[in-house]
């Protein structure tokens, strides 16, 4: 059979198709063609500044997945938000010191929305123009100094 | 047992190595081992955890074979749902295919109805257009047809002129005409033309001889007529003569100066009275019936064609039938035969039917008879009444 990343990878697939979850959405021909190229839509939580946007979320995984974090960043239209940067890159620690192999596409999706839900104000990143000019296009490589422990 | 290891999702089966760390979380020996090799913390509670500090769990399952089953069911159940989903993807990207090749199809339907309607119309304008083109070469044709009428008709009509010139020209023009003219169509179209002229010429020749040969015919009849009246007036002057000769008798015997020549018809008149008055006496000298023989014989010897109507006319009729008669009457002229020779009588008094009168009547000389007797008044009347009604 397949390898263990993309076993798990298709049973998570099928739980998050048949259970899916408020506000997420799959784009599941896309992930038919590749299973380890995700674009996953999340709408903006209800009662929050991005009510009634939508986001595009791309996941990029590796062989090594569930040990290794997925790459993920905003595509499309980037979310103004404090932690994620002008080029879609995000300032998540769950998605790089802090994954673990209990965490899926859901739990990460899931993060991100409540961490959009969190904010009270859209505005970019302090250091947004400093980052953006110099940082690798794999935000995995960017070593993350985590401003904000709370989310 | 649907128990399952977060990392690799998938479900724990008895003979698994499962491992649980010192906070409780249980995975396969070799996820954890995988994992701790990164990181020395418990995948869902991150507490701190070493490979000396996790142990191996056993399960006890009382239905072995059932419980793997169930296991490797799920999972075959899994992959498949996964196929499934993966085939009704391309299933649903196929029919989106279909209907997008539908409408499209439609479309070209569409398309092509109004292709076939705008055929149609062009081909119903090319039918027109055929017909009106057709039309327009019978007119062409006939106008060609009038062209050539009208060119050959131009080309006559300078012949007929060069004819007409001709028919008026004179020999010489004639001459300058023909040197100019050598077309033997123009010349036999001449030459027809003049045969045409000749022929009318020849039948106004006819008709003018015609007309002269009736014209003949006329002068010839209105001879006979002249003939016939000199004829006649010789008989006249004959009987004439006869009578001058009576009168002369006459006058002799009543020692009367004889009239000569008296052609004037009062004169006549009283030599006829006085001819009648002595009708009983009547004898004619014998030179004068020579005479008159004479002239008989003339008319009898005439070469003319109108003796025979001369010898059916009334006066001459009773003379030509019986000429020894005739001379006896000459000679002893009765009243009778005066009367018979007379032109006065009408010409039935003169036909063989005549009734013969007794010799008691006499012609009284004005065209009745009378009877010396004149016992009887009414049987003369009735008599008179009968002969001449």
């Amino acid at each position: 059979m397949s390898c263990p990343a993309e076993r798990r990878l298709r049973k998570e697939l099928l739980e998050l198709l048949t259970n899916p979850m408020p506000g997420i959405y799959i784009d599941e021909e896309k992930v038919a063609k590749n299973i380890n190229e995700w674009i996953v839509t999340i709408e903006g939580a209800e009662k929050t500044i991005y009510e009634g946007e939508t986001f595009q979320l791309q996941f990029s995984f590796n062989e090594k997945y569930p040990f290794d974090s997925p790459t993920v960043l905003f595509i499309g239209k980037i979310p103004v938000h404090s932690h994620i940067y002008s080029n879609g890159h995000i300032c998540l620690s769950i998605l790089t010191d802090d994954w673990t192999p209990a965490l899926s596409v859901g739990a990460v999706c899931l993060s991100i929305r409540s961490m959009l839900s969190s904010a009270t104000k859209k505005e970019r990143p302090p250091d947004d123009m400093i980052y953006t000019r110099t940082c690798s296009k794999n935000p995995k490589k960017t070593k993350w100094f985590f401003h904000d422990d709370t989310v | 047992m649907n128990i399952n290891c977060v990392i690799c999702s998938d479900l724990f089966i008895p003979a698994d190595s499962v491992f649980s760390t010192q906070c409780g979380h249980i995975f396969h020996h070799a996820c954890l081992i995988q994992w701790m090799e990164r990181k020395k913390d418990c995948p869902q509670c991150r507490q701190k955890c070493t490979e000396r500090s996790i142990f191996r769990i056993y399960f006890n399952t009382t239905n072995l074979d059932s419980s793997i089953n169930s296991a490797n069911l799920i999972q075959t159940v899994d992959n498949l749902t996964f196929k499934v989903r993966e085939q009704d993807i391309s299933l649903r990207k196929i029919e989106e295919e279909r209907r997008k090749l539908e409408e499209n199809l439609q479309t070209k339907e569409k398309k092509i109805k109004s292709l076939d309607a705008s055929v149609s119309h062009f081909n119903q304008v090319i039918s027109t257009m055929k017909h009106e083109r057709d039309m327009l070469t019978n007119q062409r044709m006939n106008y060609k047809v009038i062209e050539a009428e009208n060119l050959e008709l131009k080309a006559k009509l300078n012949l007929l002129q060069t004819i007409e010139s001709i028919m008026t020209a004179s020999q010489k023009e004639i001459d300058d005409i023909m040197r100019q003219n050598l077309s033997s169509k123009d010349l036999t179209m001449m030459l027809g033309a003049l045969r045409r002229e000749l022929n009318n010429t020849e039948s106004r020749k006819n008709e003018l001889r015609r007309q002269l040969q009736t014209v003949r015919n006329d002068l010839r009849s209105e001879q006979e007529e002249r003939k016939r009246l000199e004829d006649e007036l010789s008989k006249l002057e004959s009987e004439n003569h006869l009578i001058l000769n009576k009168i002369k008798h006459v006058k002799s015997d009543q020692n009367i100066a004889p009239i000569e020549d008296c052609d004037t018809p009062e004169v006549v008149k009283k030599s006829r009275q006085a001819f009648l008055k002595m009708d009983s006496q009547n004898t004619p000298s014998p030179l004068n019936a020579e005479e008159f023989n004479k002239r008989i014989q003339n008319i009898q010897d005439s070469n003319s064609p109108y003796f025979k109507v001369k010898k059916t006319s009334i006066g001459l009729a009773p003379i030509l039938k019986n000429p020894k008669q005739q001379k006896r009457s000459l000679t002893r002229p009765s009243s009778k035969d005066v009367a018979k020779l007379s032109i006065f009588k009408k010409p039935r008094l003169a036909h063989d039917s005549f009734p013969k009168l007794s010799s008691d009547i006499f012609y009284n000389g004005i065209g009745g008879t009378s009877k010396i007797l004149q016992s009887d008044l009414t049987t003369n009347s009735h008599e008179l009444s009968k002969d001449y009604p």
